[in-house]
């Protein structure tokens, strides 16, 4: 069957793969209050009756697909946001079993969902507990007083390891915690204080992100204005490695460039995504990768309802990508991880011998001692990491040639 | 009848082309609509720029009440001439195919710098001069002061100035009625083989090559075989005209009359300002004297950039040379910036009217490199040679001499102002000639110089150095002996040609050092250290360091929207299209212009 398609994008539903699709990804996209950091769609301050509205249009979008040709049989469910912890109790039950019901979710072996420290409650954990989710992860950013109110967090320090415990006597074992450094005012020793505070909590994955002034966000307007001024670039590279080494002697080796984790508790649904994996992604503005075809879901709430609303798919921005774009991407993103890109793999995928192809930048970088290339592996050295966005844009480039 | 042959002459807004279209509308040759737009001017780019590029020559009728009170009627052809120094040839060829000239002076301004040289051009073809101060309607007019400027510095004395308004018409019938009873008529034998000066051409897409003449001797018929002496072609009269303004056929066009020929000329090179036109039945003797070719002092290139091909760009430029026979262009590649052209100029000027024609009239997108003047090498095997580009500069051991060349420099400007120019002169290796005062408050400073030192930033540095008052003007005397080096730039140890400078060895460190400055401004950092060397030979001069790259990561991967990841890096990539890599290094093109504004 066709699906009719909301706005201009030609999304070809008959045109993609028939191979079943491993990934879902759920964007909710209500915030209890917008931080000023981020940059994901978010809408603050909402009523009970539109989060279950959403629920309700959420669930009509995963029905759209049901009935398509495409088959979802996800390994690995990502719900984020937003803040997904933000719907009401009765409300997720309803979409975590709507799901359930809609698909078959019987080879899912991660299912996480981001809760907000500030809000977690124990019922709430042991519902989502019960309808399927395995992991939990709780946007924690540091454990300063200072450092949260410049990020604009509502959240005490002491918030996060409640959140932890109550995960815990919920039944959760695989917690990750976000952090994010390089906060203005920041010093290596708050930091330091903060990713200490993180590992004493004893959860399986860290997640340090440094802090990035995306375009249009609060923080970014303040830079730029001069009411903030952004950490020295030597402090924050200092801090990065400084994590990095810290993290692999606790145990918690960095397996990406920000994700630390114990052996075996890497996010499998992240790990799906950087390996050019296939997922679906419901609600606004979430992305989906089916097989070389990438598309988003129309940003706005609105547009996103009204497509729903038509039965219409809300997808736009669709893009068809080449094989040199797939291979570009490929390398893009496993040069981010610290296994590198497979060789064989890549050989195997793209019947293109990553060593021949790359040659230039591998010998260009290789001599610096960013990367080193074996015949198994290419991957970046920890001094590669520091520069990983401009080795990997000729990687890109290079692909594309 | 009567004719009278004579130029406008004037420095740069002094009000040339007002006066120009209204004595054509006094004559009855314009209306006042068409007076209001300045019609001799034809191109947007010279109306912009309050300049005249192209000459052209206009025959009015005037019926002139003589002393003795008849009226007789007069032919009246006035020759406009180019407005810059950089088309002083054209000028001059234009100032021979006259008897007199009206030399224009506003009188709020005075005497300027190419009121002098344009007057001291008339004189040396030895035209008769009628000083006019212009734009006396204006509150701030001066005359009686501007008057006794022109006395003063060129000799006409006061009392002979007419003011006139062009904007209001005030003084022309007095102007028109100097102009028939003061300047001389033509010259020249109707009986003599034909000899007519080559003054202007312009190229028409329909008609090919139209060429405007001066008939010194004989005569020109339409059908009439002709020969162009200097380039020894030969052409058939097709048409014959004269511009009323408008283009009127005649059939011949006699001795000590201007008009143009339409002969079914392809190329405008076949055309030669100063050559001389004669009858091919029956050939003149001896050519008119003094035809050189155009001489181009200024080189640069042009790369295609931005949507712009190479191919686009030739074309463009191949147009524009059927219509600018003074501009050259060779096909050039660079290693930096790809494939282009080297381009020659008359001047500087000329090299930004070209430019702009290039981007206005063609929609081209290029790059434009540091302009450079020609050398002269001597080599020690005794051969001398011209070189346009650092790059051609022979092994230094068989280099006996660099000659560069020189300019006479007259700067008009206020006298409290004198030695803030004599400090800009003497940095740019100025040699001081002498100083003359107009009136009370200014002065006219001469100097020698290299061309060099004034086609970096001389004319806006002078405007600072004189609040804005100062002009300038100059003509080429000469290559002259200059203790000059080049200067390798070394980026990360290789060394880039096209960054290549000659300059004055007593100011290489200095400029150098200014450059790497510039260089390490404009190149990114890279992953790694870069070192930035300047060296004349194989010694090191100056040295900069462009640091390396601490931190480039993005911390997120934005969960799914990997599309958005890879745009991020796309575009950071993006701005490095316009770059070239040497070695291992990304330059942007702005580097290859920095040496243009290291200049200090």
């Amino acid at each position: 069957m066709h699906l009719p398609l909301a706005g201009k994008a030609p999304l070809d539903l008959q045109g993609l793969s028939r191979e079943p699709v491993t990934g879902l990804y759920v964007h909710v996209p209500f915030c209890f209050h917008k931080c000023h950091y981020c940059d994901f769609y978010s809408i603050p301050s909402q009523t009970d009756e539109r989060m279950r509205a959403f629920v309700d249009r959420l669930l009509a979008e995963a029905a759209l697909w049901r009935a398509s040709a495409v088959e979802l049989r996800p390994r690995t469910i990502f719900f984020g946001g937003g803040t997904p912890s933000l719907l009401p109790l009765d409300a997720m039950r309803r979409l975590l079993e709507g799901l359930q019901s809609l698909f078959d979710l019987a080879q899912v072996d991660e299912w996480t969902i981001e809760v907000n420290p500030a809000t977690a409650e124990r019922d709430y954990c042991c519902m989502l507990r019960e309808c399927g989710a395995t992991r939990l992860s709780f946007g924690a950013q540091s454990f300063d007083r200072a450092e949260l109110k410049m990020l604009e967090r509502h959240h005490n320090p002491d918030d996060v390891a409640r959140s932890v415990a109550l995960a815990r006597a919920a039944g959760f074992e695989r917690i990750n915690v976000d952090l994010i450094f390089g906060i203005p005012g920041q010093t290596m020793r708050s930091w330091l204080h903060s990713l200490e505070t993180a590992i004493s909590l004893g959860t399986p994955h860290i997640s340090c992100y440094a802090l990035t002034y995306e375009p249009n966000t609060p923080m970014a307007v303040k830079k730029r204005v001069g009411t903030i001024v952004a950490i020295d670039e030597a402090v924050e590279l200092q801090m990065l490695q400084e994590t990095r080494r810290r993290l692999a002697v606790k145990g918690m080796a960095p397996y990406e460039v920000s994700n630390f984790a114990r052996p075996g508790e890497a996010c499998r649904h992240n790990l799906l995504y950087w390996d050019g994996g296939s997922y679906l992604g419901f609600g606004p503005s979430a992305a989906s990768h089916v097989h070389g075809v990438r598309w988003k879901n129309r940003g706005h709430i609105g547009e996103w309802e009204r497509a729903i609303d038509d039965s219409t798919l809300p997808a736009a921005e669709v893009e068809q990508l080449t094989q040199p774009q797939r291979m570009g991407e490929h390398a893009m993103l496993r040069l981010r991880l610290t296994d590198g890109i497979d060789v064989a793999d890549f050989a195997a995928r793209w019947n293109d011998d990553p060593i021949t192809r790359f040659a230039d930048p591998i010998t260009r970088y290789g001599r610096q001692g960013l990367l080193v290339a074996s015949e198994k592996s290419i991957r970046l050295t920890e001094a590669g990491v520091a520069v990983a966005d401009a080795i990997a844009a000729e990687f890109l480039t290079t692909a594309g040639r | 009848m009567q004719i009278r042959n004579f130029s406008i002459i004037a420095h740069i807004d002094h009000g040339k082309s007002t006066l120009s279209d209204r004595l054509l509308m006094r004559a009855g040759a314009i209306t006042e609509r068409e007076f209001q737009s300045q019609m001799l001017d034809d191109m947007d780019l010279e109306r912009e720029r309050g300049i005249t590029i192209k000459a052209s020559a206009v025959t009015v009728f005037h019926d002139h009440k003589m002393p003795d009170g008849r009226i007789e009627k007069f032919m009246l052809n006035f020759i406009d001439t180019p407005g810059h120094v950089d088309f002083h040839y054209e000028v001059q060829k234009a100032l021979q195919a006259c008897e007199g000239a009206i030399l224009v002076v506003d009188a709020t301004q005075g005497v300027q710098a190419q009121t002098v040289a344009n007057a001291y051009a008339a004189i040396e073809v030895g035209l008769e001069i009628i000083p006019v101060i212009n734009k006396i309607d204006l509150p701030s007019a001066q005359p009686i002061v501007v008057a006794e400027e022109i006395e003063q510095v060129l000799g006409f004395a006061a009392e002979d100035a007419i003011e006139v308004s062009a904007k209001t018409g005030k003084g022309i019938d007095e102007l028109i009625a100097k102009l028939c009873d003061q300047l001389p008529a033509p010259r020249g034998n109707p009986e003599a083989p034909t000899r007519a000066l080559i003054f202007d051409s312009i190229y028409d897409d329909y008609r090919g090559v139209i060429t405007y003449v001066r008939v010194m001797d004989g005569e020109i018929r339409k059908g009439q075989k002709i020969r162009f002496m200097g380039t020894d072609k030969q052409y058939q009269v097709t048409d014959l005209g004269k511009l009323t303004p408008r283009p009127t056929q005649v059939q011949r066009i006699g001795t000590g009359e201007v008009g143009y020929i339409v002969a079914a000329i392809k190329d405008l090179h076949d055309v030669r300002i100063g050559d001389t036109v004669t009858d091919d039945d029956n050939k003149a003797a001896e050519a008119l004297p003094g035809y050189k070719p155009s001489q181009q002092m200024v080189y640069c290139d042009f790369y295609p950039s931005g949507k712009t091909q190479y191919d686009e760009l030739r074309d463009a430029m191949d147009r524009l040379s059927l219509n600018d026979s003074s501009f050259s262009f060779e096909p050039e590649s660079n290693d930096a910036l790809g494939f282009g052209f080297r381009c020659g100029f008359l001047g500087l000027l000329h090299m930004e009217i070209i430019q702009e024609r290039l981007e206005r009239e063609f929609n081209i997108d290029m790059i434009q490199t540091a302009p450079t003047v020609t050398y002269e090498i001597k080599q020690t095997d005794g051969k001398v040679l011209r070189i346009d580009s650092p790059s051609q500069l022979p092994n230094p051991t068989n280099v006996e001499e660099i000659r560069e060349p020189f300019i006479k420099m007259n700067l008009i400007l206020p006298g409290d102002t004198v030695g803030n120019m004599m400090k800009l002169c003497e940095d740019r290796r100025g040699v001081y000639q002498k100083t003359e005062y107009i009136g009370s408050t200014r002065v006219m400073l001469t100097y020698e110089m290299p061309l060099a030192e004034v086609i970096y930033d001389f004319y806006d540095r002078l405007k600072s150095a004189t609040k804005g008052y100062g002009t300038m003007d100059f003509d080429f005397i000469g290559f002259r002996h200059g203790e000059l080096v080049k200067v390798d730039i070394l980026v990360n140890g290789d060394r880039v040609d096209a960054l290549s400078v000659i300059v004055h060895r007593s100011t290489a460190e200095a400029r150098a050092r200014k450059l790497l400055v510039r260089l390490k401004e404009e190149i990114d950092r890279h992953l790694f250290e870069i070192p930035l060397q300047a060296a004349i030979g194989g010694k090191i001069i100056a040295r900069e360091t462009i640091k390396s790259v601490g931190k480039n990561v993005t911390a997120k991967c934005y969960g799914g929207d990997v599309t958005r990841k890879r745009k991020l890096l796309e575009k950071q990539k993006e701005g490095k299209k316009r770059m070239k890599r040497v070695g291992s290094v990304d330059i942007p093109q702005e580097a290859f212009m920095a040496i243009l504004e290291s200049g200090e």
